[in-house]
């Protein structure tokens, strides 16, 4: 794919990008590993159960020449929503975000036409846990 | 180019933060609204950022091997030549990004104590992704012309150079504060 600008001394480029939001997800959804539960007590892995894995890709685009994102916001509510509920989950836990090119990156050499979108591939993923009981403190008495 | 046509890693991560870290409004498990909390102030805002770069240098030498000739079989006049090449091509890739754990830093930083930790989230107003992909051709100096271009231009010793730079660059940026949670 170098050649091509090669051949001509030109520069291609792409610019996208998005604000990912989750206002009205009905979970609380961390892009730590942890959560709270109802009473405020912070939901550690061991109370964790891992029931699904939420994973999701969006597209955002900008034109012209990446300047006006068509997408500035890309809530993920609805899909987050959907995803819990299939399985019953309470929350999200390590939600990350992982990008990529997409198919316009094969128009990246006729980037200075200002009808050319930039593009770029979000992949959203986390996990969907269910919270269990605290665990019983440990005894502190020993038994001789 | 092949060095930047691969998925880029997860740059907005947390990993070993203490406190959640929330996107949503709702934060508490099993409430469908939010749970009280204050903000912490002013002071207890932070914006980072981290980056995930991938670059590729790439060049492309043709050198003239010889000319290959059509001949018409009735008049035995050439009728076309062409100039092959034996074509080397080198790829450099290279690739930059920010500490794993530098997003959580920022969070330490505000919540320094198992106090704060018992008692404080973190509510992000922001999380924007930024994607950037970039290829600049380098013209060279060639002594040949591009491989496919009729003949017989060329001779042994021409070579044509072709070079470039590319980069992939994902920038993700995180706006949020602290705030106190109500038992």
């Amino acid at each position: 794919m170098l050649a091509a600008p090669a051949l001509s001394g030109c520069v291609m480029h792409l610019h996208a990008s998005t604000n990912i939001v989750a206002q009205d997800a009905a979970v609380p959804v961390s892009l730590s590993e942890t959560v709270r539960d109802a009473d405020g007590n912070l939901v550690l892995p061991d109370r964790q159960q891992v029931v699904g894995v939420y994973d999701e890709t969006f597209h955002a685009y900008n034109i012209p020449w990446g300047i006006i994102p068509l997408h500035p916001t890309t809530d993920i509510s609805d899909s987050v929503n959907e995803a819990v509920a299939a399985v019953h989950g309470d929350a999200i836990t390590e939600l990350t975000v992982v990008a990529d090119q997409c198919w316009t990156r094969g128009l990246a050499f006729f980037w200075f036409l200002p009808i050319v979108p930039s593009c770029a591939a979000y992949e959203v993923r986390g996990r969907i846990i269910r919270v269990g009981q605290a665990a019983p403190p440990a005894s502190a008495t020993v038994e001789r | 180019m092949g060095g930047c046509a691969a998925t880029g890693p997860a740059v907005g991560t947390f990993p070993g933060c203490p406190v959640p870290v929330l996107l949503s409004r709702v934060n508490r498990v099993g409430r469908k609204e939010p749970a009280p909390s204050h903000d912490a102030g002013l002071y207890a805002h932070f914006a980072a950022r981290a980056t995930w770069e991938k670059n590729a240098h790439s060049w492309q030498t043709d050198r003239y091997a010889y000319t290959r000739e059509t001949v018409d079989a009735e008049t035995n006049r050439v009728i076309e030549e062409r100039d092959i090449y034996t074509v080397v091509t080198h790829v450099i890739t290279g690739e930059r990004r920010t500490a794993p754990n530098r997003l959580t830093w920022f969070v330490h930083d505000l919540v320094p104590a198992n106090a704060d930790v018992r008692a404080s989230d973190i509510q992000l107003d922001e999380l924007r992704v930024t994607t950037d992909f970039t290829v600049v051709g380098l013209p060279a100096n060639n002594t040949a012309q591009p491989e496919g271009q009729q003949g017989p231009n060329n001779g042994p010793g021409d070579t044509f150079h072709a070079e470039a730079n590319g980069s992939l660059q994902t920038i993700v940026q995180v706006r949020g504060h602290k705030v106190w949670v109500t038992p």
